[in-house]
């Protein structure tokens, strides 16, 4: 049996429906993140799973008893929530929220008793949120205040969690802790918890459920690493331009539709960043020789023209060397990231040479000097400045 | 400062002050008394005269009584309607819901209607002010269920006034000189005037209803972080917004009927108590609000009373020049928040 489940739920508002066919159950300590475009019925469904609008249909049961022939005071017991709302309590200090969570815990008049104030301490250094007791709620920051409402919410000492986009309005460094901070809660405090998320790529780390929703329909329901493909997330989104990379959770614009002039010799993750550049200023180029372990490959193939690239673990053999000698040959520039030329990449050696000896311009991050006569560059924009402006004068 | 501290300093202020604004009123008016002929009497050297008796019991202590209680009620009344609508500029008189009392009274004043089986006018009027009140109020929700927007929602509730007020206008015209009399001086808005009954009648309603309130700090403070998050702490919204509409009617019908409409001070008191013990806390907000609105009253009447005396302004006039600059001071600051 497990602890949470949802059977069948129809949600939506005055009897339009909005999501159909919602099945998903959870045991103790797990993580369902709800994925989706903007709009596909991810907060409908939350807002039903709290009880802030009815249930159209289904069931809902923890532990085998039915969520929604309970009083709101037995709910709150199983169940807190976070929400997106803004909320602007005028003179509370950031511990009163907190203290609020023990709500279905204390008597009559709200009186808090040593254990409560022992829990709203220990809520408030789960999130880290000791230095913020005292601070008026209103003046802190969106990370500040979101943090104090897991507090409120830790506070509630419920089994299941639901979270609204809990990492929206929040920078990156937020967002990490957050997200570590929601993930203890399910390891150590065995949380149930169900929350919407915007960044698929957070999702995917964090979550040990996924419900993937399109257009008021569940597309996909199961473990992250077996629903969240490149393609599902293609389809989910409609991504027709662009590109997104689960496997490592990465984001690309479209490659730029032109003859490529540039040759990028990339290799050893240090010309991702060069390609980008490139794409971002609409300068199409071609890239070789990776190996396919390589995170440039990855990138490559979804930026570059032409990506020339050679199994793992072996040698660059004669006819991909041969293959990329003959797209330096109509080409404009070459850059070089300083990837490693020794061993089973010497065949990059050879190309550098070989661009030298077509005379061609090999503009190089290399640090050290190989003496075939590079432009050597300490920085990758000032290079890209410089092949923006060799470019123009090309053209004209 | 600590908060504990801070609680206790205030109090403690508040109480002095509700004690000299309550001397203030007694002593001074047209026949003045001294403190000292006061403290006298208490100790027992001295009786008073049969015209101090008088003047004290018959006109300054109900006139006292009922600066507190009017002021009291006008202030918790204000105080829930702010918490229900989560804004500080909304109180009775600017949602119009006493222009909605007053309409009903004068409904029944100028109509002579009389209930089969109540048989006191007072308990009559009381209850038309109170439709008239609920009547009004649920006006502004309809509206405020179509526009989220809290200025849209003070000009509906302008307007709302304003057509309560025609109404009131529009009887007026048909009425005959001696009704028209007793409207106009009761729609003026005055703490004088009321006798013992009238006040015991007050004090059955207010001070039961004040104390319900103070019952209900917890859920008004989970519900001060939105009905959803009051909803998942397990408060039953629907019937919580309904105690809270119901019981500040009560409270400013109460007020409307016996002393008229007086405007301001359900907004102003609220926000005065708020700043000085900086917490939104009923538990604490909730009899500072009580001794606040007290003293609001009390000394707005002495106002009224002295400034031009013999000549006595309406309790209005100076709870307008006392709140009103108030109102606008927190529009505008709200404004620069956003």
């Amino acid at each position: 049996m497990s602890f949470l489940a949802a059977k069948d739920l129809q949600v939506g508002y005055h009897k339009r429906i909005v999501v159909d066919n919602i099945n998903m159950d959870l045991n103790k300590g797990e993580i369902l993140c709800l994925l989706g475009p903007n709009g596909c019925g991810k907060s409908t469904i939350l807002k039903t799973i709290t009880n802030q609008i009815e249930l159209l249909n289904g069931k809902m049961t923890v532990m085998d008893k039915d969520l929604n022939s309970i009083s709101n005071g037995e709910r709150a017991k199983y169940m807190s929530i976070v929400l997106t709302e803004r909320i602007d309590p005028a003179m509370m200090t950031a511990g009163e929220v907190v203290a609020l969570g023990r709500y279905p815990h204390t008597n009559y008049f709200g009186k808090l008793t040593d254990n409560d104030l022992r829990i709203i301490e220990e809520s408030l250094i789960c999130v880290n949120g000791m230095k913020l007791k005292n601070k008026q709620f209103k003046y802190l920051s969106d990370g500040e205040k979101q943090r104090i409402l897991i507090a409120r919410a830790i506070c509630q000492e419920s089994d299941i969690m639901v979270l609204d986009e809990p990492t929206s309005f929040l920078d990156i460094k937020y967002k990490v802790e957050l997200l570590n901070i929601i993930k203890s809660l399910a390891l150590k405090k065995s949380k149930t918890i169900i929350m919407s998320l915007h960044e698929i790529e957070l999702a995917s780390k964090i979550a040990d459920k996924v419900l993937l929703i399109k257009d008021g329909k569940i597309y996909d329901y199961g473990a992250p690493e077996d629903i969240i493909t490149d393609e599902a997330i293609r389809e989910v989104y409609n991504l027709d331009s662009g590109y997104f990379n689960t496997t490592i959770g990465n984001i690309e614009l479209p490659k730029i539709e032109e003859e490529a002039k540039i040759f990028v010799i990339g290799g050893g993750g240090k010309a991702s960043r060069i390609y980008r550049a490139l794409n971002r200023r609409g300068i199409a180029f071609n890239s070789g020789i990776l190996f396919k372990n390589d995170m440039d490959y990855n990138i490559s193939l979804k930026l570059s023209n032409k990506t020339i690239a050679e199994d793992e673990f072996v040698n660059i053999r004669e006819e991909k060397l041969e293959e990329a000698k003959e797209l330096i040959k109509n080409c404009d520039l070459v850059i070089d990231s300083a990837v490693s030329l020794a061993g089973i990449g010497k065949g990059n050696y050879d190309l550098i040479q070989f661009a030298i000896e077509e005379g061609k311009r090999v503009l190089s991050l290399r640090k050290e000097d190989i003496g075939l006569g590079l432009i050597n560059y300490n920085t990758i924009s000032p290079m890209i400045h410089d092949v923006v402006e060799y470019l123009r004068l090309v053209k004209n | 400062m600590k908060k504990s501290i801070r609680f206790k300093i205030v109090f403690v202020a508040l109480v002095v002050f509700l004690a000299y604004t309550i001397m203030l009123n007694l002593v001074s008016g047209s026949i003045s008394l001294s403190y000292k002929d006061i403290i006298d009497v208490i100790l027992g050297n001295r009786i008073f005269t049969e015209l101090e008796y008088n003047i004290l019991f018959k006109i300054r202590i109900p006139r006292i009584i009922s600066a507190i209680l009017f002021g009291i009620a006008l202030s918790i009344s204000g105080f829930l309607l702010q918490t229900f609508f989560k804004n500080p500029i909304v109180g009775p008189f600017v949602l119009g819901i006493s222009s909605g009392a007053r309409l009903f009274v004068g409904l029944f004043i100028l109509s002579n209607i009389s209930i089969g089986f109540i048989e006191s006018p007072l308990i009559t009027i009381f209850l038309a002010a109170a439709v008239g009140s609920l009547l009004s109020m649920l006006l502004v929700l309809l509206f405020a269920r179509k526009v989220d927007n809290i200025s849209i929602l003070v000009v509906v509730g302008m307007m709302i006034g304003y057509i309560a007020s025609a109404g009131t206008d529009f009887m007026i015209a048909f009425a005959n000189e001696h009704e028209i009399a007793a409207l106009v001086s009761w729609s003026m808005g005055s703490f004088s005037g009321i006798g013992w009954n009238v006040l015991r009648l007050s004090a059955v309603i207010i001070i039961p209803t004040v104390v319900l309130v103070f019952f209900l700090s917890k859920p008004l403070e989970a519900y001060l972080l939105g009905e959803n998050y009051a909803k998942s702490m397990g408060i039953d919204i629907k019937s919580f917004r309904l105690v809270l509409i119901i019981l500040s009617s009560i409270l400013s019908a109460c007020v409307t009927a016996f002393a008229g409409p007086i405007s301001f001070v359900g907004i102003a008191v609220p926000h005065i108590a708020r700043l000085s013990i900086k917490t939104s806390n009923p538990k604490i907000l909730v009899p500072v609000l009580v001794l606040l609105g007290a003293s609001f009253c009390l000394l707005a009447d002495y106002f009224a009373r002295t400034l031009f005396s013999p000549t006595e302004l309406s309790i209005s006039t100076v709870t307008s020049v006392m709140g009103a600059p108030i109102v606008i001071w927190l529009m505008v600051s709200r404004r620069k928040k956003v």
